[in-house]
């Protein structure tokens, strides 16, 4: 066991280190902050002294270097070079909020896909289970930003019952929540059902309705704790690709999150928050794949030996 | 799984002989229902490459014709609506029925375009990595996981700023961020037939790697790789409305859907058609080329051919 | 650690904020919400050069001189008068009954501070420092009198002296730098209380302002909204008193919306197409001047900006706008003429046309290049466009490195500083990395023109450059901008031609 777990482990620190090196050169090889930063009048020599003072007029290799000594030293991202403030420090203030969402978001979509992945499970193949089907493909057949914008227009507009943006109160999550819900519900439905059909086709399962148990029952103690567990692996790596969703949610409802942050950053070229929020969300991910990865090592110990 | 199953269920007892009996009747009419999400799908897929190939004959102007006097009309069911463009023009005067007939060419285009990119390299990899194992497998599976880890959307972003945002490099740029998920399934499954008797067979009878793999491996992976690959087209149609969304979509004035609905987004509240009626094609094409992919992968499903 | 404590108080404050359910009421009568566009990324003026805190700093301070929202004409404001006793010397005197909102006196010294100490010193990397380099240094004479020394003679001082927001030296002594990034403290009518990263900035009113009955409105509250159907949204829902930035197409959704109107603030920023005459940045057809009339011809500019700009927005026959200091009156310009276009083409050897680049960067998605570009295809000219909307930085880079092949489209606001200097340098001047005329002599127009502080000998000099622009066509101006606000009927505010509504001074109608 610990010589898989060393193993999955320097494999995660490659794959991190791969990450940052390519995201790096990629992105400070197009770095310009003194065209965004400073005023439209400046000259050359301005934009020379700018450069110099950031520290990009040295060879790239240099620049990383620096960088990544930086890192290793205490996770210091460097500082933005719009906001003057440490790089983490704007990551780490944006992180909460994209957190609370996805988090709401998928208690949204689990709390959806469970029953619907039963149903759709249960009557397989009936009308019940297309109708549900579609509906859920809508999720991901539809543009999000539009979904979101007319979301807004309907409930915050003309009913008026919640709030068009912003992140006050509770009801602020609402809204984004529900939209960010329907970009990852579809691929929750399909795990449930499939984790459910999977499971309903088992030996035990016969066994249990050969005996008479009553088939609710049977659902609900055997089949539906296993078809739960793909779900919850996925959960969590799916944080990652829940930012191409929260990008376009968290612009169009103003939530102050990474998502937000990230193409606000590309967008002016903040290059160190760029880097920062990739090398995190790298992270999570790389994290969440260890953590499945060993979990399901641990759970069925012939992968190991994989 | 072995015909066992089957016998199991009709000797079982009471209760299970009597679901196996209504089942079976089930099973035919879920059959046809089935095919028919798939059908409907799989229509809604003609379409759309119908309205692509015959675009010039289909619409009704030249999407790039603009008229700054005729800007911002509605749609004939409106009011002030004309049959002139009977699905309104945009803010440059131009016919929105004829731009979304031409929107199809472009879909497709970066659909297809981005899976075939992607799928070239992910099978690529994936056959050789599954085929060979070793060294090249475990670089192979390195550098999937590094990229799924790497968010998907920075990486797009990145490399369409970078490159330049114009059609090719907008294909390349979504084909090359998802080339793993090609590779995943083709590594996984080539693995599995790897170890199957008639490659093994195959192998075993002297025949070259080159044709083993050609003959034997490559047209088993086609299966699983069809599937992916039309639930890709459909999810890279989406992708490059996000892309739209910030500013790195295809360019103006090429008659994008993504590019349509992405500059209409301001005004859904007053000319609402200059965004939903794109959006409504999007989603339509989504939606079926999304459902002819889970027909063929319930298809292609060796558990449910037993049922 | 401290980063850890911070992370986890912001989870608790977030937390315990979502624990309070409201939904906003309408804005109650002593307050005012603002739905800006981009967020903020410092409190501090000298270490940004962002648009937006240019819109919120007259709240919270005082600039030496304020700028008439109508004419664009400056008048005392923290300066009550000045001179210019030497060509190198300015001498300003400045109220004495201005106090900060710590409780600090504004005094010549605070005026020195602000430009020495948090602008000029190489230490802190302003990027506001390429303003204001004129300046050598400042002199305090007494509390209420103070010089500025240039190194050469400045006649556009008082412009840039618009935007010189006068901070509290004591204050900024008691405080590190990073403290300063987020705390604003200023003299203004506003007190700023707090700012929610990527959410909003909350400012109540300063009760001892030295301007009698301002501000109006007790307390103000900056929102971020990105997205402009959200603003437009926030608006409607009710939220919103003010929404900065609309698009032209969303106007018609104001009718039937008595609540609501729409606020047009013509401003100096000009749209213009910039050729690559020199062919800096490759071979172009459009280094030939008969080309780039017959591209002036052939674009039909009222139409489109009738049609395309919208009310308030007016076409320039020169390379500024009418507002700023030194624009030729009776400049010349070329007519809408498709037949003289493929004439004058045909002459210098294009009778099918060519091909040719197209550089944009506009923030929204720009119409009047689109239906300019229509245009020019009708007389054979087949445009290629490059867009970096989702990249402006790097078409400015772009552009310095003389890489825009063709024709550029380019903005330019001029920094708010209404001076032909402003706008005409940075692209005719030799030295320039934007330059892409090339023309000796108008960069020793601009040069004299500079230094001098004769206001006729600058006009003159200004009217032979813009001749040399008419004449060769280095730009084909296109039109000056509008911006269109969205606000609440009951609400009375000004927009500024230097693009910054006059939020200080907004009151309510009843």
């Amino acid at each position: 066991m610990r010589q898989y777990i060393s193993k999955k482990l320097l494999h995660a620190i490659g794959v991190a280190l791969v990450i940052s090196i390519v995201s790096f050169f990629l992105l400070f090889y197009t770095a310009d902050p003194a065209t965004m930063l400073l005023p439209e009048n400046a000259d050359d020599e301005d934009i020379a002294a700018f450069n110099a003072a950031y520290g990009l007029d040295r060879p790239l290799l240099v620049q990383y270097a620096d960088y990544m000594g930086k890192f290793i030293g205490g996770f210091d991202f460097g500082t933005s070079w719009v906001a003057k403030v440490p790089a983490s420090q704007l990551v780490g203030d944006a992180l909460w909020p994209t957190l609370l969402l996805a988090l709401v978001s998928q208690i949204i979509a689990v709390g959806l896909a469970i029953p619907l992945g039963i149903i759709s499970a249960i009557k397989r193949n009936s009308l019940l289970d297309n109708f549900t089907t579609l509906f859920v493909l809508i999720g991901q057949a539809m543009p999000l930003f539009w979904l979101g914008i007319v979301l807004m227009i309907v409930f915050g507009v003309y009913l008026q019952w919640l709030p068009v943006s912003g992140s006050g109160s509770w009801l602020h999550i609402i809204l984004p929540a529900v939209t960010l819900a329907s970009f990852v519900l579809p691929l929750n439905m399909r795990l449930v059902r499939s984790g459910m059909l999977e499971v309903m086709n088992q030996d035990y399962i016969r066994t249990a309705r050969a005996k008479g148990v009553f088939e609710n029952k049977v659902i609900a103690r055997h089949a539906l704790r296993n078809a739960t567990i793909p779900l919850v692996t996925v959960t969590g790596i799916q944080f990652g690709a829940l930012l191409g969703g929260a990008v376009v949610t968290e612009t169009v409802f103003s939530w102050p999150g990474l998502g937000r942050l990230a193409v606000e950053s590309i967008r002016v070229g903040d290059f160190p928050v760029v880097q920062a929020i990739v090398m995190i969300l790298a992270g999570f991910t790389i994290l969440a794949n260890l953590a499945a990865d060993i979990g399901v090592a641990w759970l069925d110990p012939r992968i190991r030996f994989d | 799984m072995a015909p066992a199953d089957i016998t199991m269920t009709d000797k079982t007892a009471n209760l299970a002989d009597a679901r196996a009996r209504r089942s079976k009747l089930g099973i035919w009419m879920s059959r046809a229902w089935r095919f028919r999400m798939g059908v409907f799908g799989g229509l809604i897929f003609a379409l759309l490459v119908v309205m692509a190939v015959f675009a010039p004959w289909i619409a009704t102007h030249d999407p790039f014709e603009q008229d700054i006097l005729f800007r911002l009309t509605p749609p004939v069911f409106l009011a002030g609506g004309d049959w002139e463009h009977w699905l309104g023009t945009d803010q440059l005067g131009r016919d929105l029925f004829s731009r979304i007939v031409y929107g199809a060419r472009i879909s497709l285009a970066i659909g297809v375009g981005a899976v075939l990119v992607a799928g070239l390299i992910g099978v690529v990899m994936g056959l050789l990595a599954g085929f060979f194992g070793g060294w090249l497998d475990a670089i192979v599976d390195f550098s999937i996981n590094a990229m799924l880890a790497f968010p998907f959307i920075l990486l797009a972003m990145t490399l369409v700023i970078v490159l330049g945002a114009s059609m090719e490099n907008i294909i390349l740029a979504l084909g090359i961020s998802n080339w793993p998920i090609f590779a995943r399934v083709a590594r996984v499954e080539t693995k599995k037939l790897r170890e199957q008797e008639f490659v093994v067979a195959a192998q075993a009878l002297g025949y070259s790697t080159v044709r083993v793999i050609f003959r034997h491996i490559l047209p088993n992976l086609t299966a699983p790789i069809l599937v992916i690959a039309t639930v890709e087209i459909a999810r890279s149609i989406i992708r490059e409305t996000f892309l739209s969304f910030l500013g790195l979509g295809v360019q103006p004035p090429t008659p994008s859907w993504g590019l349509m609905l992405s500059e209409g987004r301001d005004y859904i509240l007053t000319i609402w058609w200059l965004s939903t009626l794109p959006g409504v094609a999007i989603f339509l094409a989504a939606l079926g080329i999304n459902l002819t992919g889970d027909a063929l992968r319930d298809f292609f499903d060796p558990r449910l051919k037993r049922r | 650690m401290k980063q850890l404590r911070n992370k986890l108080a912001a989870l608790a404050a977030g937390g315990l904020a979502l624990a309070m359910t409201a939904v906003p009421a309408l804005a109650a009568k002593d307050s005012m919400t603002i739905a800006f566009v981009d967020k903020f990324h410092t409190m501090e003026p000298y270490q940004t050069s962002a648009r937006q805190m240019l819109q919120m700093a007259y709240m919270i301070w005082d600039p030496l001189v304020l700028r008439d929202p109508d004419t664009g004409e400056l008048q005392p404001h923290v300066a009550t008068s000045w001179s210019n006793p030497e060509p190198t010397i300015w001498e300003f005197d400045i109220r004495d009954d201005i106090v900060f909102h710590s409780g600090n006196k504004l005094t010549a010294e605070s005026v020195r501070y602000t430009i020495e100490g948090r602008i000029l010193d190489p230490d802190v990397n302003s990027p506001r420092l390429p303003n204001f380099k004129w300046i050598k240094s400042v002199e305090v004479v007494d509390d209420d009198t103070f010089r500025i020394h240039t190194h050469e003679p400045y006649p556009i001082a008082l412009q840039v002296l618009n935007t010189l927001y006068v901070m509290d030296e004591k204050w900024a002594a008691e405080h590190d730098f990073q403290y300063i990034q987020e705390h604003a403290m200023g003299s203004g009518p506003y007190q700023w209380v707090e700012w929610n990263k990527g959410s909003n900035v909350v400012l109540k009113k300063n009760p001892n302002y030295w301007m009698e009955g301002v501000p109006a409105i007790e307390n103000v509250t900056i929102r971020i909204v990105p997205e402009t159907a959200t603003r437009l949204a926030e608006l409607f829902a009710g939220s919103v008193d003010f929404a900065m930035n609309l698009q032209l197409d969303q106007l018609p959704s104001f009718e039937g919306r008595p609540n609501y109107e729409v606020l047009e603030g013509r401003i100096i920023r000009v749209d213009f197409w910039q050729f690559d005459s020199r062919e800096r940045a490759s071979e172009s057809p459009v280094s030939d001047v008969r080309v780039r009339k017959a591209i002036a011809h052939a674009i039909n500019k009222e139409l489109i900006v009738e049609r395309l700009v919208g009310r308030g927005g007016y076409r320039v026959n020169t390379p500024m706008s009418p507002y700023h200091f030194g624009v030729k009156e009776d400049a010349g310009w070329y007519e809408y003429d498709p037949e003289k276009a493929k004439q004058l083409l045909a002459e210098a050897g294009y009778p099918d046309g060519f091909e040719i680049d197209l550089w944009q960067y506009s923030d929204h998605q720009n119409l009047p290049n689109q239906a300019a570009m229509q245009m020019l295809a009708k007389v054979g000219i087949k445009v290629n466009l490059n867009d970096y909307r989702g990249n402006t930085q790097q078409m400015g880079k772009l552009r310095r490195a003389g890489q825009v092949t063709g024709i550029g489209n380019f903005n330019w606001g001029s920094y708010n500083i209404f001076d032909a200097d402003a706008i005409l340098v940075p692209f005719f001047d030799m030295e320039s990395s934007n330059n892409y005329a090339g023309n000796e002599e108008l960069s020793d127009i601009l040069e004299k023109a500079r230094f001098s502080v004769d206001p006729e000998f600058r006009m003159a000099q200004y009217a032979k450059a813009q001749d040399i622009i008419y004449e060769e066509v280095y730009w084909m101006p296109f039109f000056g901008l509008v911006r269109f606000y969205g606000k609440s009927v009951d609400l009375d505010i000004k927009a500024g031609l230097d693009e910054v509504p006059r939020f200080q001074f907004a009151k309510w109608k009843n």
